[in-house]
């Protein structure tokens, strides 16, 4: 397919127009002021060959129906650790590990059924993955609206119909959450609130999918049932919750006493089996940076399979060849903290001075399983526009896997990219934009 | 699964005072185009008036100043931009029920007004646009609530407002009994969410016969009622 560069090119800017029209914006706290901003669109798409997606989507599959048996695992029988897969270390330091959910059985044993999982193509055109997201993985909701502009805008883009709808996440939403419903129930979207960064993202799919965005205080649990609570004290009762708030702020009777985000005694509904929880909780055991490193072995272990998606090489200071490895060529790998997200707690080797390798080596000596370090990929740079110059920029994809009763793959994805030339950061938080994904059906 | 019509408290709050703010902007640009109107060949002061119905306060050193006090003044609670702010924080609230199509207009109205604010620019044609997308707005509402109940606190918000400023600026009785009879095919479709003695308070106040705007003590009276009036 031939594509119209200089057609999107020229739309930038009336794309962007519309995007404010619409209000696509993500929060940002600096210095503790809420600040919103627009997310910058770059109207060039990433292009992903019908090839390489037949690939990345039976990767990507493998990958997420592996994490969500050993979440099962995790919470009931624990057989990867009593085989010595996983050492149980990394499983019970987490800090997403929640031992109030030993013996919780989702339906049909879907833990992560919106899973995003960040990946790279390096240079030689190989892809990797760098990062699962099985908590509140969020961004589905841009390029979707993306694309509803860029084919408003300049409809003669897509005249020749190969790129793969990808207007279609909020279908596949609604069907994940009929299907996982329990009791016919309302599904809800729970936001803590407009000063979340990504409240455009709740409201907009609450809208897309006609699920009700409910807002702290908004639902109670009678009976071990959660009911949504209407002017003059109607209820309806809950069947499915999306829900936007992390995991220690869902039940102040079980996690954070001091939460006013959450439902009082939502996980007696949930351990019942009376209300559905999307994500469920305790996810962050299995998108943890150490843990990581065990998913290709997980595969083999849950699926007898090879795995299709490569890892970065990763080592982890924990076992003892890594931890040597580790010390000895510091300056030329990346850094990150397990315990940190969104861009942060990344450090790159060669950006620090002598004295600042010297106090990270001692941190990962006092604690190594604190960190885990990954050889730095040299990932393909995409052009974007800045002014009227096409520049070469980092940029990575996070695909969107959905699990209900079947695994699916959302054919397309969020790719961001860094705005600074030296910087592999990405995130919206420290300033990237993003491109749409387009997913090619021959 | 099931639809849900029930209205939370906080929703059925953002939705009344949305319509509130919403209809307060198209209202006060109405009123400060007449004012303009006057200022432009009148004496300096002429808007004192206004600021008098509105109880409004500010110092102007003169009319320019003033009129851009009333478009772009984020510190004062009667001002356009204000008003249209307000609008614009209940109503992000509530994109899933009125939809992102009617809330664009809204979102529209804010970014030009502040773009025309950071310009200075004081002649009131430039906001013309927000009287336009005002109305597109409440069409698109009608258009694309599906929940009716919603649709209904918002109109009564917006009624309510309407016969606010009607009161505040002496319209003529056969004016407010018009405006009342609208608010009134509003609140008739939701059960409990008004005060009923409140209602037969301003049934008896809206007649020919008790109508006295021009008394300050009957205006402060139907005033106060009609703002206690609806329980969200």
């Amino acid at each position: 397919m031939k594509v119209r560069i200089k057609e999107l090119t020229e739309s930038r800017d009336t794309v962007n127009k519309w995007m404010e029209r619409y209000g696509v914006r993500f929060g940002v706290y600096k210095n503790n002021v809420f600040k919103e901003q627009l997310f910058p669109f770059d109207p060039i798409p990433r292009i992903i060959s019908h090839e390489d997606w037949s690939y990345l989507e039976k990767g990507l599959k493998q990958r997420v129906i592996t994490l969500n048996k050993f979440l099962w695992d995790i919470y009931h029988e624990k057989n990867i650790i009593k085989d010595g897969i996983v050492p149980e270390e990394f499983v019970y330091s987490s800090k997403g590990y929640m031992p109030e959910c030993e013996g919780i059985n989702p339906q049909d044993g879907i833990y992560s059924h919106i899973s995003g999982i960040d990946l790279v193509e390096g240079k030689d055109g190989q892809w990797y993955v760098l990062e699962d997201n099985l908590r509140i993985p969020s961004g589905a909701s841009y390029p979707m609206i993306a694309r509803q502009i860029t084919r408003r805008v300049s409809p003669a883009t897509f005249q020749e119909g190969d790129v793969a709808e990808n207007r279609n996440y909020a279908d596949m939403l609604q069907g994940m959450m009929d299907e996982m419903n329990a009791g016919r129930g309302i599904s809800v979207i729970l936001t803590p609130g407009r000063y979340n960064s990504a409240f455009f993202e709740h409201s907009y799919l609450a809208e897309k999918t006609g699920a009700t965005l409910a807002y702290p205080g908004d639902l109670f649990v009678e009976n071990s049932t959660v009911y949504y609570t209407g002017l003059y004290k109607e209820r309806v009762r809950v069947g499915c919750i999306y829900r936007r708030v992390s995991d220690e702020y869902m039940d102040p009777m079980v996690f954070e006493a001091s939460s006013m985000l959450g439902i009082p005694n939502v996980m007696q509904a949930y351990r019942a089996g009376n209300v559905a929880l999307i994500n469920a909780i305790g996810n962050g055991v299995a998108d943890d940076k150490g843990i990581y490193y065990f998913v290709p072995k997980m595969v083999e272990y849950y699926l007898g399979e090879k795995p299709i998606l490569q890892n970065a090489p990763t080592y982890l200071p924990f076992f003892k060849d890594d931890y040597e490895y580790v010390l000895n060529n510091i300056e030329k790998l990346v850094i990150k903290d397990v315990s940190e997200a969104g861009g942060y707690g990344v450090v790159f080797g060669k950006d620090l001075p002598t004295d600042k390798l010297n106090e990270l080596k001692a941190l990962i000596v006092d604690q190594p399983r604190r960190w885990i370090a990954q050889e730095v990929i040299d990932f393909k740079d995409l052009g974007i526009l800045e002014g009227e110059e096409c520049v070469e920029r980092k940029a990575d994809l996070r695909a969107f896997v959905i699990s209900g009763k079947e695994t699916k793959v959302w054919k397309s994805g969020l790719t961001r990219f860094s705005r600074n030339p030296d910087s592999f950061v990405v995130n919206s938080s420290q300033g990237g934009g993003f491109k749409d994904t387009w997913v090619m059906e021959k | 699964m099931t639809a849900n019509t029930i209205i939370s408290a906080k929703k059925a709050n953002s939705l009344f005072w949305l319509g509130r703010y919403e209809e307060r902007v198209y209202t006060t640009l109405h009123m400060l185009r007449k004012c303009y109107d006057k200022m432009i060949d009148g004496e300096v002061g002429d808007y004192w008036p206004l600021l008098n119905t509105l109880d409004a306060y500010g110092s102007y050193q003169n009319n320019s100043e003033f009129t851009l006090g009333m478009m772009y003044d984020k510190g004062n609670p009667c001002s356009v931009i204000t008003a249209q702010t307000k609008a614009m924080d209940n109503a992000i609230l509530l994109r899933e029920e009125i939809m992102s199509e009617t809330l664009s207009y809204l979102e529209m109205s804010v970014a030009l007004m502040n773009e025309c604010s950071a310009k200075k620019d004081a002649n009131i044609i430039c906001l013309q646009p927000v009287i336009d997308w005002s109305l597109a707005f409440w069409g698109s509402a009608e258009q694309r609530f599906k929940n009716h109940r919603a649709l209904y606190i918002m109109m009564m918000g917006r009624n309510i407002e309407n016969l606010d400023m009607l009161i505040r600026y002496n319209y003529g009785y056969e004016r407010i009994a018009l405006a009342y009879d609208s608010l009134k095919r509003y609140f008739r479709q939701i059960p409990n969410i008004i005060d009923e003695n409140l209602e037969k308070k301003l049934d008896m106040l809206i007649t020919h016969d008790k109508f006295r705007i021009n008394d300050v003590d009957y205006k402060h009276e139907l005033l106060v009622s009609l703002n206690k009036f609806v329980k969200v």
